[in-house]
């Protein structure tokens, strides 16, 4: 659990209704006639919602329209306030629920740069010194000193994000803004937001691109009917949210379950969790029969932290509870985006492991090189029939961080050399340990 | 509450930005655009001078002096107050989708109206002289009597502005009370035409005493009443407090109720 001052955000027991007015029952002569008779419903937007953000994590609010997150993000940046409960925000905010609020037709888009910045809370001093970079980045070129009316949608959007990404807060919260302009506008605004995050800002946002989620996110919350559902690692959960969203519509649960295709979905334990504990060391993701269990895991990882291109073995303990035939032990290894580079078992192997009569067994899987890149990894592993309902299927039940001064990109480190002309060159940084911390 | 002022402090630049556009929206696209500042209390000052001057006849010498300086005086806070009560309504896109101290709406508000007021002065100040009204010291009390129709201003619209949101009748209302308080404040007519029974009531009316010193140091030549002017300090700190009160209750509601 974090301590205090590593939380950007906490929003601890929060309530929020709104009273949805059957007709608006703002006048003088509703407020004498029907006193004593409230004309309006009370609708809970967010209903007992608890959540921890830690600084310098991107968080993703996911969930169908009318779930809450959007008034959630309000909550959060004082827009709104809450019936009950308390929220504290450590930092500065800057909050992004609308581009271009405040952006004047009439005035030219430099103007309105100024404008804009200014109820972003940003001073003037900053932004005359950002100008080139704000236009440059809006891509408008001469159109700058055009009124803003004769823009086409696309620069205005092109504009107002221009703007709001110079705010340099420490908490920014984002509404669904990222989808605007062409292709390569996109990437630019990708690109900033991958600059935030190195920053170190913590960031919050509601969206209903998964993929955006999936690229960005460390965290997903998942709020349903107001409350919160799910919150954890984004792969699981956007597979649960995409599984329930169809099962909703009456979509068959065939087909797109989610990014890793993988269409497992285990338990929902990991409500209520706190944030801070989602990455740490092995979740508690596990499902199966249970006819054979794993009791105990051990390797070669020490303080979670492996060379790249040093040796691995993950040893499993298996308590075997009746006689069971044809069993096979997998392996699966995940980038912590969730895409999993690679996995076999001992049937793909084959490995033929007989008859396991009762009791305690130990399998081990030992890899001579893990030529992995710096990032972070999750080991599943998993206990089950050639056929059949898994007995034990444990998710992330080992992670671990690469650390090396390589700066190779990709993933896998492929085992090379270089020659030229007939001559060969030895590489001289070879891969070495270096932890940092 | 030092807590808020620090923080509507840090959004000047916003109060700034929004007085600014406020004024340059105003006349934007009219054929005399800017000038309308000076040529609307001007064509007031026509107006009311052929009315009360050949038409009800009232004998105080120097009368278009007379009204004008209470006239512009009370344009100021007849249009923040009119103005406030609909800004948080008229502002609602943002009201609705970014965190700002919500007081700087209103102040904004009372911001265009002051800068229009100064530059109105510039109209009134030769009006002064060519009625042979020179410059004197007493003029030096100038800035004093704004502050107190500022923060008198400022107390009323911040109530308003709140109010409104939440009965929008107020804006339709506040026409015609402040027709009737433009009555009941000696702008049109002098203090010593008021039945002495009567004057009591009146002075209550802290717009009165307002009026009255801004035209006993450009008008009457002579100090300001410093009772009645205590007074009406006093009452608009009073209406400040309370204004910002009603403001600060209310103001969480804004982004649902607009």
């Amino acid at each position: 659990m974090p301590s205090d001052e590593f939380l950007a955000v906490e929003v601890s027991g929060v309530t929020k209704r709104f009273r949805v007015h059957s007709e608006k029952n703002n006048t003088l002569k509703d407020k004498v006639f029907y006193f004593n008779r409230p004309k309006y419903r009370e609708f809970t937007a967010v209903d007992n919602v608890t959540l921890s953000i830690p600084r310098g994590r991107t968080v993703g609010l996911i969930g169908a329209n009318g779930s809450g997150k959007s008034s959630l993000l309000k909550l959060i940046s004082r827009i709104l306030y809450p019936d009950v409960g308390r929220i504290e925000v450590r930092g500065r905010v800057a909050s992004l629920l609308e581009l271009g609020a405040g952006f004047h037709p009439d005035f030219t888009g430099r103007e309105n740069i100024f404008i804009n910045g200014a109820l972003l809370g940003l001073s003037k001093q900053a932004l005359v010194g950002k100008l080139e970079e704000i236009i440059a980045f809006s891509e408008l070129g001469s159109f700058i000193d055009e009124p803003v009316r004769s823009y086409s949608s696309g620069m205005y959007m092109r504009l107002a994000f221009a703007v709001a990404v110079t705010v340099d807060p420490d908490v920014l919260l984002v509404d669904e803004i990222l989808a605007v302009g062409d292709a390569p506008f996109q990437a630019k605004c990708m690109n900033r937001i991958r600059q935030l995050q190195a920053m170190g800002k913590t960031i919050v946002m509601v969206t209903h691109d998964m993929g955006a989620v999936e690229k960005f996110c460390d965290t997903v919350v998942w709020m349903h009917r107001g409350k919160v559902r799910l919150q954890g690692d984004p792969v699981r959960s956007i597979q649960s949210y995409l599984q329930l969203a169809f099962e909703e519509t009456g979509f068959s649960k065939e087909g797109s379950l989610g990014p890793s295709g993988d269409g497992d979905v285990g338990p929902e334990s990991s409500e209520e969790n706190d944030l801070g504990n989602v990455d740490s060391h092995a979740g508690t993701d596990r499902w199966g029969t249970h006819e054979a269990e794993i009791i105990g895991m051990e390797t070669s990882i020490e303080d979670g932290v492996l060379g790249c291109g040093e040796p691995l073995h993950i040893r499993v303990d298996v308590m075997v509870k009746e006689p069971i035939e044809n069993v096979v032990f997998g392996v699966g290894f995940f980038s912590e985006d969730g895409r999993q580079f690679y996995g076999t078992n001992t049937f793909l192997d084959h490995v033929q492991l007989g008859e396991l009569h009762m009791g305690l067994h130990s399998v081990t899987f030992r890899a001579p090189s893990v030529p992995l890149l710096p990032g972070v990894y999750h080991i599943d592993i998993a206990v089950h029939p050639l056929e059949g309902q898994v007995y034990d299927y444990w998710k992330s039940a080992e992670s671990f961080r690469i650390a090396s001064g390589l700066r190779d990109s990709g993933l896998v480190r492929i085992a090379h050399s270089w020659e030229m002309n007939g001559k060969e060159y030895t590489i001289h940084d070879s891969p070495q340990r270096m932890v940092i911390e | 509450m030092v807590g808020r002022i620090t923080e509507v402090w840090q959004y000047k630049v916003m109060l700034r930005s929004l007085v600014l556009s406020e004024l340059r929206t105003r006349y934007k696209g009219s054929f005399l655009g800017f000038l309308w500042t000076f040529i609307n209390p001007l064509l007031m000052l026509v107006v009311y001078t052929m009315i009360f001057k050949f038409v009800m006849r009232v004998t105080v010498p120097h009368y278009a002096v007379f009204m004008f300086i209470g006239l512009l005086s009370w344009n100021m806070f007849a249009t923040t107050v009119a103005a406030s009560s609909s800004v948080v309504v008229r502002q609602s896109s943002l009201v609705k989708k970014i965190y700002f101290p919500r007081e700087v709406l209103p102040l904004s508000v009372v911001g265009g109206s002051l800068i229009n007021y100064l530059l109105s002065l510039l109209i009134l100040l030769p009006v002064l002289i060519m009625n042979g009204y020179t410059p004197t010291s007493l003029w030096l009390f100038f800035p004093l009597i704004l502050l107190v129709e500022v923060l008198f201003s400022c107390g009323l619209a911040l109530a308003f502005s709140a109010l409104t949101v939440f009965l929008r009748d107020l804006e339709h209302m506040l026409g015609i009370f402040l027709m009737a308080w433009f009555y009941v404040t000696p702008v049109v007519y002098s203090l010593a035409m008021i039945p002495p029974k009567m004057m009591e009531v009146f002075k209550l009316n802290p717009m009165t005493d307002v009026v009255l010193a801004l035209q006993q140091i450009f008008y009457y030549g002579s100090p300001p009443n410093w009772k009645m002017l205590v007074y009406g300090a006093g009452v608009s700190v009073v209406m400040l407090l309370f204004g910002w009160g009603i403001f600060v209750k209310l103001n969480r509601r804004f982004a649902e109720e607009v």
